[in-house]
């Protein structure tokens, strides 16, 4: 993945300015920074939702702006709020997205499901509706929704909130796990966090990167 | 002859790459979702309900028992309600997507905008068609009247009706989740789309009620169908600019 | 905006006002003194000469809402926003004035405020389409999403209104308004009538151009003072 002086801007309010990184296949990429600093915005830009004032990026050799509908395929998201339908469960949810994700093999979203849900040990609560869940359970399943088809890159902002210490562990087993298979990109305000579990950190303030490292020095 | 090599499924090789099924099944997906939430949050089921029999027993306690000019306000009886159900289902259509956030799973799935389109449409239509098949039969019933043309002709008029109201109720929804006040501002902008509709739909109604065939709603029934495609066509080539930067 | 080109310079800026006040004087000279009074309706039908002006603003600031609204989702600049949405407003004006003085005119030639013709009922469909644009422009906060957003129901009103139209003529067909014509519209037939309304069509739309231009430019200060204290706020 790689961005070029990627700048998004309201009026003449900028809310990230020339970001230029590359992430590298198989990295886990950390984004940190202050509230406000523009590391939601990088990230819903790199996921299509909203689009860059100016700048190139591009995931896979696929252009950001050229080729949604490819990028679409190779990532997922976690965003601040889950992407979950309180009346449905968590099953029809993930089977929901699944599916739109081009799957219809029955069998295949089952055992995907059930794949999945295992690594987060939370396969019991799958028949229950998202909304008589606990928050963090949510936050499971819709970091679940996000992978469930097995994204190249996996995009998410501020996945580490509203985790328990048990969740934080499991989600940082479940980058490491994913790692063989995918990128991912993460923002978290929380320094220590950031550095534990990324291989590489950007610093995002005002919207410009202040300082790349690669953590654990 | 050498048996042939054993490939092993990865998921990759699932994914179904057939933009027309794709279109279908991503429509179909959408429209099953939203049926499902609404049966399961059935205090809305039960407002069109009682909607529709309020609006009913209005017209009655208006009009009488055995009103010798009911037929005057048959399709005025059947269609301000259809067309209030028609509104509660507009509120429900994208509005509820923005407002609980999920339309942004919709927005990064690889799926075509007008599938989207399409899903909502059709689950409008079908909220509205519910809402119809409450209302014709209790009017009929508690005013005491019945169609004199042949009924197929009624259903055709009423369906294509619904539909057309659906398609402007599904851009609308969309439009209207992007204003702050999401439900008061969606009558202000459907009653200048509707006009081009409603008019031909209510005027075809009210004809058949008195018996007329279908050469005489005939321009009604074009009227309606260039509408149609009319709406279509151009929501093909716009919608991605409602649902996308 | 090539229609403006001629009045690029500044000092045409300061002419093009004069031109326009002076065709408008002519215009207003024509409308009440030198046209003559209708044979059955006297000097009541003057309205006429400013009813079909306005409504025929009405259709044409639609038109220019509609156009802008294409090229702003094809250019993505917002300049055809600000377009859009000045002619929407100042239609808005006009149209509410077509309304208005076609109701004092139906009155004066069938009898009835409202007659339900075809033209005057798509007249009150266009108000409402306006009505509905400008209000929900007024309900979008950000400025890329209004301007997206409301394009496509720029698109979307203009084509309905035609089907509004054929709609309102199978209704009127149908039900037919008891008309009492105290004249057999025979306006545009003596020539001093027809130039006279020719002059009046022609000098209100030079007066709505003007007053685009200058609605365009209001918008784009307002923008740019509040960029400017964005900024500074920042």
């Amino acid at each position: 993945m790689k961005t070029s002086n990627l700048s998004k801007s309201y009026g003449d309010i900028f809310a990230i300015r020339d970001v230029s990184i590359e992430i590298n296949q198989g990295e886990i990429f950390g984004l940190m920074g202050p509230n406000g600093a523009g590391k939601s915005t990088l990230i819903r830009i790199l996921s299509t939702l909203t689009k860059s004032s100016s700048g190139e990026a591009s995931i896979f050799g696929y252009n950001l702006r050229k080729d949604q509908r490819q990028v679409k395929k190779l990532i997922g998201i976690v965003l601040h709020h889950n992407l979950l339908y309180d009346e449905l469960t968590a099953k029809e949810n993930l089977s929901y997205y699944l599916r739109l994700y081009g799957f219809r093999n029955k069998e295949t979203i089952e055992k995907i499901i059930f794949e999945k849900t295992s690594q987060f040990n939370i396969v019991d609560r799958v028949e229950d509706q998202i909304g008589t869940l606990s928050s963090g359970q949510r936050k499971r399943f819709d970091i679940i929704r996000a992978t469930i088809h097995n994204p190249k890159l996996l995009l998410l902002d501020e996945p580490f909130s509203g985790l328990d210490r048990q969740g934080i562990a499991q989600l940082k087993d479940f980058f490491n796990s994913t790692k063989k298979n995918s990128t991912i990109l993460f923002s978290t305000h929380n320094q220590q966090i950031g550095e534990e579990v990324s291989d590489r950190i950007a610093t995002l303030e005002k919207g410009r990167i202040i300082e790349t490292k690669t953590s654990g020095d | 002859m050498k048996p042939k090599p054993q490939v092993t499924k990865t998921m990759e090789d699932e994914v179904s790459h057939n933009q027309i099924t794709n279109f279908f099944n991503d429509a179909w997906q959408i429209l099953l979702k939203d049926l499902r939430l609404e049966l399961r949050r059935k205090y809305e089921i039960y407002s069109i309900i009682i909607l529709a029999l309020i609006s009913n027993l209005s017209f009655g306690f208006a009009l009488g028992p055995s009103n010798p000019n009911v037929t005057d306000f048959i399709s005025g009886m059947l269609w301000v309600p259809i067309l209030f159900i028609g509104m509660l289902g507009f509120t429900t259509g994208f509005v509820r997507e923005m407002d609980r956030g999920s339309i942004e799973g919709l927005r990064a799935a690889p799926i075509s905008p007008q599938a989207i389109l399409a899903g909502k449409t059709v689950y409008i239509f079908l909220l509205m068609c519910g809402g119809a098949i409450i209302i014709i039969p209790s009017s009929m019933a508690i005013l005491n009247y019945s169609f004199h043309s042949n009924g197929f002709l009624v259903l055709l008029v009423v369906a294509l009706g619904i539909l057309n109201i659906a398609v402007i109720g599904s851009i609308v929804s969309a439009l209207a989740m992007y204003s702050q006040s999401r439900a008061l501002i969606i009558p202000a902008l459907s009653m200048p789309l509707l006009p081009g509709t409603i008019i031909p739909s209510i005027l075809a109604t009210g004809k058949l009620a008195v018996g007329a065939d279908i050469n005489s709603i005939l321009p009604e029934l074009q009227i309606n169908l260039a509408f149609l495609l009319l709406m279509i066509a151009t929501l093909w080539i716009t919608f991605e600019y409602v649902l996308y930067d | 905006m090539n229609m403006f080109y001629m009045i690029k310079g500044e000092n045409m800026k300061k002419i093009y006002p004069i031109i326009i006040f002076l065709v408008n004087l002519a215009a207003l000279y024509m409308i009440f003194l030198w046209a003559p009074p209708e044979r059955t309706l006297g000097d009541s039908y003057r309205v006429f000469f400013i009813h079909t002006p306005s409504a025929w603003i009405s259709y044409l600031a639609f038109t220019i809402t509609f156009v802008s609204s294409i090229l702003y989702l094809k250019t993505r600049n917002f300049k055809w926003d600000l377009y859009a949405s000045s002619s929407a407003l100042l239609g808005l004006l006009f149209c509410i004035i077509a309304i208005i003085t076609g109701a004092i005119w139906a009155k004066v030639a069938w009898g009835l405020y409202w007659n339900w013709d075809p033209r005057q009922t798509t007249t009150l469909v266009l108000m409402l389409a306006y009505l509905g644009y400008v209000s929900f422009r007024m309900a979008i906060n950000d400025k890329e999403q209004r301007a997206r957003v409301s394009s496509v129901l720029g698109i979307l009103a203009f084509i309905s209104i035609p089907l509004s139209y054929l709609s309102t003529i199978i209704w009127a067909t149908i039900h037919p308004m008891p008309l009492i014509p105290t004249s057999k519209l025979q306006i545009g037939v003596e020539p001093a009538i027809l130039q006279t309304l020719l002059t009046s069509t022609f000098a209100v739309t030079l007066l709505f151009l003007w007053m685009l231009y200058i609605t365009v430019e209001m918008y784009r200060t307002i923008d740019t003072v509040e960029s400017v204290k964005m900024e500074n706020v920042k």
